[in-house]
């Protein structure tokens, strides 16, 4: 019993670490497939498609390094939505995490 | 085009007669598959079973001991693993994602595989969500010449013939290319015959990190926050798609917490 007590109280949990994970997955979460592609769904992305949303086609460098014709409008639109999909589960995961004190709670 | 991921699941019993109920654990991962993916899910097996869409049928051949630790105990089981490169032929889908059964699914990660559709698709990078960096070690195969792959999970369609053909014709010599890359020639390994194969044919990592628990991590609960595991007196929650390496699995207490999981909103 006083063993049991022990091993709990002494359990910890690395908080940053958590903080760590849930980045990591959100990271994980911004590539989709388009236009026979893989896309990651970055900042970087999102401000480079932003700039040629006049043009029907261009030729952009996809994860694998491969440069595919894309339509930059429809590219864009599918970008925003993974990246909001993505940000706002890791916001809710983080504020859950935020909330957690005890390693019995995690 | 028909699509669906397939799992392997050979019961095996150890030298002090634990079983490893394989069958049970890829029962637990259909049902995260079909919530999570919303695919079929079928079984490669040798014994009749319910609780999946497809069986595919094989027989045991012999094999290698393997050592594991099972509750702080050295023991040893037939790891019947020589499976994989011989079901090109026997998947009933023309797309196809393979994954180990303790490979546990709780997101829809790995239908950008199937969007993406590339012949050959297979897991590059490995991240421990214990920060402690474990498999920094396995980038490259034991000779650090070519980047090692897992074979825990596999896309393919029905381009990947060739892909297959070579997997066969290396684990025919599977001495040979032991020696060639340094790795251990007594246990067959699918991660050195997929890590060779998707080196010399065009093939595509996953584009996202397979996270996956060491051996010293063992479950402690889960439900739909995800699963908890312990290791060194501390613990984390994972909510994401986790390998689970630690035997401790197996144990019917842990795979009654998981089985209640996953039947969980059932």
């Amino acid at each position: 019993m006083v063993d049991d007590i022990k091993q709990k109280a002494k359990l910890a949990w690395d908080r940053k670490l958590s903080y760590f994970n849930l980045k990591e997955k959100f990271q994980d979460q911004l590539t989709f497939a388009y236009g026979g592609g893989m896309w990651n769904a970055d900042k970087a992305t999102i401000a480079f498609l932003t700039a040629f949303q006049d043009a029907e086609h261009i030729t952009m460098e996809d994860v694998y390094n491969v440069p595919r014709q894309v339509n930059p409008v429809e590219l864009l639109k599918m970008c925003k939505e993974k990246y909001q999909f993505a940000a706002n589960s890791w916001a809710v995961e983080y504020n859950n995490i935020s909330r957690t004190r005890r390693s019995d709670d995690v | 085009m028909s699509r669906g991921v397939l799992l392997v699941a050979l019961n095996s019993t150890t030298d002090q007669g634990n079983e490893l109920d394989y069958v049970r654990l890829a029962k637990i991962n259909a049902r995260l598959i079909r919530k999570n993916l919303r695919l079929p899910v079928g079984v490669v097996t040798d014994q009749l079973t319910d609780g999946f869409d497809e069986l595919v049928f094989v027989s045991k051949a012999p094999t290698a001991e393997r050592h594991i630790v099972l509750d702080q105990k050295h023991e040893y089981y037939h790891w019947h693993n020589d499976y994989r490169r011989r079901l090109f032929d026997l998947s009933p889908w023309d797309q196809t994602l393979l994954i180990d059964a303790d490979y546990l699914i709780q997101t829809d990660n790995f239908l950008q595989c199937f969007e993406f559709n590339a012949p050959f698709q297979i897991v590059n990078s490995v991240y421990d969500p214990t920060g402690r960096n474990s498999f920094a070690k396995y980038k490259t195969l034991p000779n650090r010449t070519i980047p090692q792959k897992w074979a825990t999970a596999m896309y393919w369609n029905r381009d990947a013939k060739q892909h297959f053909e070579y997997a066969n014709m290396i684990a025919e010599n599977y001495q040979y290319y032991a020696r060639v890359f340094g790795f251990n020639p007594l246990q067959y390994r699918n991660d050195m015959v997929f890590s060779i194969v998707s080196h010399m044919l065009p093939s595509f990592n996953m584009p996202f990190k397979m996270w996956m628990s060491s051996g010293d991590c063992n479950i402690i609960h889960a439900d739909d926050t995800g699963i908890k595991i312990k290791y060194n007196n501390s613990v984390q929650r994972i909510k994401n798609d986790l390998h689970v390496l630690s035997k401790d699995i197996m144990y019917e207490h842990n795979l009654d917490i998981l089985e209640q999981w996953s039947l969980a909103d059932d």
